[in-house]
């Protein structure tokens, strides 16, 4: 990474105007180097003949000519170079003004750029503030706005619910009205099933009795008890009926624990073709559709 | 709010339920109670046995069922002029047809004679007609001669299967008969079927020939004839065999021999101390020890069931009574009270019941007292009944009686009281025996 060198900006000035001199210095110096590598410039066959000739010596005027030569040379150069130190100052002075001026005018420049970056700073910083009042303004609007629609809402729910609580309170008066009714009511039903129940159970009651004699009798008469029944046999069967009093199943229950004497009840159960049943279908539910027939030679009625 | 009712719902279902198992367990179930029952006969249809084979049995299998089944008077068979079909196997069988005709069991079967095996082979099937269940279902076989003993183990079988109680059909019955020939009178000691058929002589006499009873296994019968010098000799003879012995011989009576129930010793009337006195003879050291001592008579023993006691005859009390005693000799009890004709006394199987006769308002008849209650029931109604022996299995009474002037045979049951009069045979039929269980 290459490291570019940095020209901090206050010796900007200075360092243009040494370039611009130095160039011109450079130009100067060409010119003259030009200028006495030129003078020689003899076409080359013509050189030869120069050179025989200089390798002829000196005379004394030639001598003088050249003492003479010398010391106008060196006026000349004397002069050439007080001009060029004349030139030289003058350029410096003009340098030194022109990077004056510029610098002045640099500076001025910068001043301007300052002044200019100063202004739009603060110009953006105006409109950044305004910005913010008028986002600042427009949030409370829509704060206020809010509130008062909330103001609103709130104040209509409130009434609705006041609107509702006095109708929830009428209906609540109505409702206990109809309610006192109706448990008046229900008593009163209630008072009346209870006593039908009552009824309806007495006879129930009866009618199971008389249904149980019925299927005694029913059954003793089908029954042809053993010939070896002993003390103490007791079979039960479950006898499952039809709502007809038809024989759904009869099936052992509890043994007796002899063969023949459980067949004989289980064939006096079988052989029984219709059993007398209730027509009250809730009492034949309760108690006739399956119950136990106890065969039971030593019970006592 | 929807879901809270819903959760509502549930739990009132749950409660509803819950509510009404609890009902229901805590509901105990109606039972009624059977305590009675009819004393009629069991309707029953032995439906003809289907011959399978081309030759025929000879006999009637389903009406010597039949028959038998009707005279231990707990069976009403249904007569075959009034079956509506003859099925001979449960897959033929209608029962709807039979429920009609109130036939409680149904017995089918069929019967195949072989030749080549010389034997009788019998199906047969029992049925209870309402619930339609077999009950049997069996294949037997009897030697070619013997469709009746086959006959007779299918009505003991379906007997024991609907009373509980063995069948005592293939058990078999001695009697003496008295013919009047050419010659003068001829006793005969028979053996027969317990339906009085099938009967063979066993022993023959001029002179008479009473009291036979069998020993306890069936094998031997003992009776008193009187066909030496017209003198009472007490023999034992064995039935399949004819073999026989005498016993030692008394001076005076030798009368009334009684097997007892381990078969070890008789129990017999003598006179040989001048009046007629139960004795107990030892068979195997003849030894004799004398029971009773008294200036009456005292005969016809009978053992209890358990051998431990006798009841007898003896007219100690005025007139003939009955009377029981330890085996082991001691004072009698009197058992009779009621009128003045009580005799012949026989233990029932159970020990608990005598049999004897018994005799009202002028006629003889076979009564039973019941030893705990001492209750008498009348068991026959006719005028001149004698000499009762019980069946094996307890239930049926075989007893002698007079039809147009002649004895015959008739059997009562004990459960139901009713009467059957054995097929008569030649001549005047006298003191049945009933056997004891026998080897099939």
């Amino acid at each position: 990474m290459g490291k570019r060198w940095r020209i901090a900006p206050e010796t900007r000035g200075p360092l243009v105007v040494s370039l611009i001199l130095h160039g011109l210095l450079l130009g100067l110096f060409s010119m003259s180097w030009h200028s006495v590598a030129d003078v020689p410039k003899v076409p080359r066959h013509m050189g030869v003949v120069a050179v025989s000739a200089d390798q002829l010596p000196p005379s004394a005027a030639e001598i003088k000519a050249q003492k003479q030569e010398e010391a106008a040379r060196k006026a000349r150069e004397a002069l050439k170079r007080k001009l060029e130190r004349q030139r030289k100052l003058e350029a410096e002075r003009k340098r030194k003004a022109a990077e004056k001026k510029k610098a002045e005018a640099r500076k001025k420049a910068e001043a301007r750029k300052k002044a200019e970056a100063e202004r739009r700073r603060k110009e953006a910083l105006a409109l950044k503030k305004k910005q913010e009042e008028d986002a600042r303004r427009k949030a409370e609007e829509i704060a206020r706005q809010k509130a008062e629609a909330d103001r609103k809402r709130r104040e209509e729910e409130a009434q609705r619910l006041a609107e509702q609580q006095r109708q929830e309170a009428l209906r609540r008066e109505e409702e206990a009205l109809l309610k006192a009714q109706a448990e008046a009511a229900r008593k009163r039903l209630e008072a009346e099933e209870a006593e039908r129940a009552q009824a309806r159970a007495a006879q129930q009651l009866a009618e199971r009795e008389r249904y149980i004699v019925l299927i005694r009798q029913t059954v003793e008469r089908s029954w042809r008890k053993p010939t070896d029944w002993k003390p103490g046999l007791v079979v039960d069967l479950r006898i499952e009926l039809l709502p007809t009093g038809e024989l759904k199943a009869a099936r052992i229950e509890r043994s007796s624990g002899n063969a023949a004497f459980d067949r004989s009840a289980l064939n006096a159960a079988n052989a029984v073709t219709g059993y007398p049943v209730p027509k009250d279908r809730n009492l034949f539910d309760r108690e006739f559709r399956s119950f136990v027939l106890r065969f039971n030679p030593e019970g006592q009625r | 709010m929807k879901s809270n009712q819903r959760t509502r719902k549930i739990v009132m279902t749950a409660v509803a339920v819950l509510v009404t198992w609890f009902s229901m367990a805590a509901r105990a179930d109606l039972v009624i109670e059977i305590t009675q029952g009819v004393e009629s006969a069991l309707p029953v249809a032995i439906v003809p046995f289907r011959v399978v084979s081309a030759q025929s049995p000879g006999e009637d299998l389903a009406s010597i069922i039949a028959g038998d089944l009707e005279r231990s008077g707990e069976f009403a068979p249904l007569p075959t002029s009034r079956m509506l079909s003859l099925p001979s196997s449960g897959k033929d069988i209608y029962f709807k047809e039979w429920q009609l005709l109130g036939q409680r069991y149904l017995l089918v079967g069929q019967v195949n004679v072989s030749l080549a095996e010389q034997q009788l082979t019998a199906t047969y099937e029992l049925y209870d007609v309402s619930s339609q269940q077999r009950i049997l279902g069996e294949r037997i076989a009897a030697p070619l001669d013997q469709p009746r003993r086959l006959a007779h183990r299918i009505a003991d079988a379906v007997y024991e299967a609907l009373t509980g109680v063995k069948g005592v059909f293939s058990t078999r019955i001695a009697y003496v008969t008295l013919k009047q020939t050419a010659r003068g009178p001829q006793y005969a000691l028979e053996v027969s079927d317990s339906d009085g058929r099938n009967a063979k002589t066993i022993a023959r006499s001029a002179q008479p020939i009473i009291s036979p009873a069998w020993s306890p296994d069936g094998r031997q019968l003992v009776y008193v004839s009187f066909e030496r010098n017209r003198r009472p000799a007490i023999f034992i003879q064995d039935v399949k065999t004819g073999t026989r012995r005498q016993i030692q011989q008394f001076r005076g009576l030798n009368s009334a021999p009684a097997w007892s129930p381990d078969g070890s010793r008789l129990a017999l009337t003598l006179s040989k101390d001048g009046n007629a006195e139960i004795y107990v003879l030892d068979l195997t050291t003849n030894r004799l020890r004398r029971l009773t001592n008294h200036w009456a008579i005292d005969t016809e023993p009978s053992w209890s069931p358990d051998g431990r006691e006798l009841v007898f005859t003896s007219d100690r009390g005025g007139g003939p009574q009955v009377y029981r005693m330890s085996a082991e000799g001691g004072a009698p009890v009197r058992l009779t009270f009621e009128g003045r004709y009580n005799a012949r006394p026989r233990f029932s199987t159970d020990g608990k019941t005598v049999y004897y006769v018994h005799q009202r308002d002028g006629a003889f008849h076979v009564a039973a007292l019941d030893l705990e209650s001492r209750e008498t029931t009348i068991l026959s109604d006719t005028d001149l009944d004698e000499s009762p022996s019980v069946a094996p299995n307890g239930k049926m009474v075989i007893y002698s009686t007079r039809q147009r002037n002649k004895g015959v045979l008739a059997v009562v049951s004990v459960v139901s009281g009713s009467r059957f009069l054995l097929p008569a045979p030649d001549g005047d039929v006298r003191e049945p025996a009933w056997s004891p269980w026998l080897e099939q």
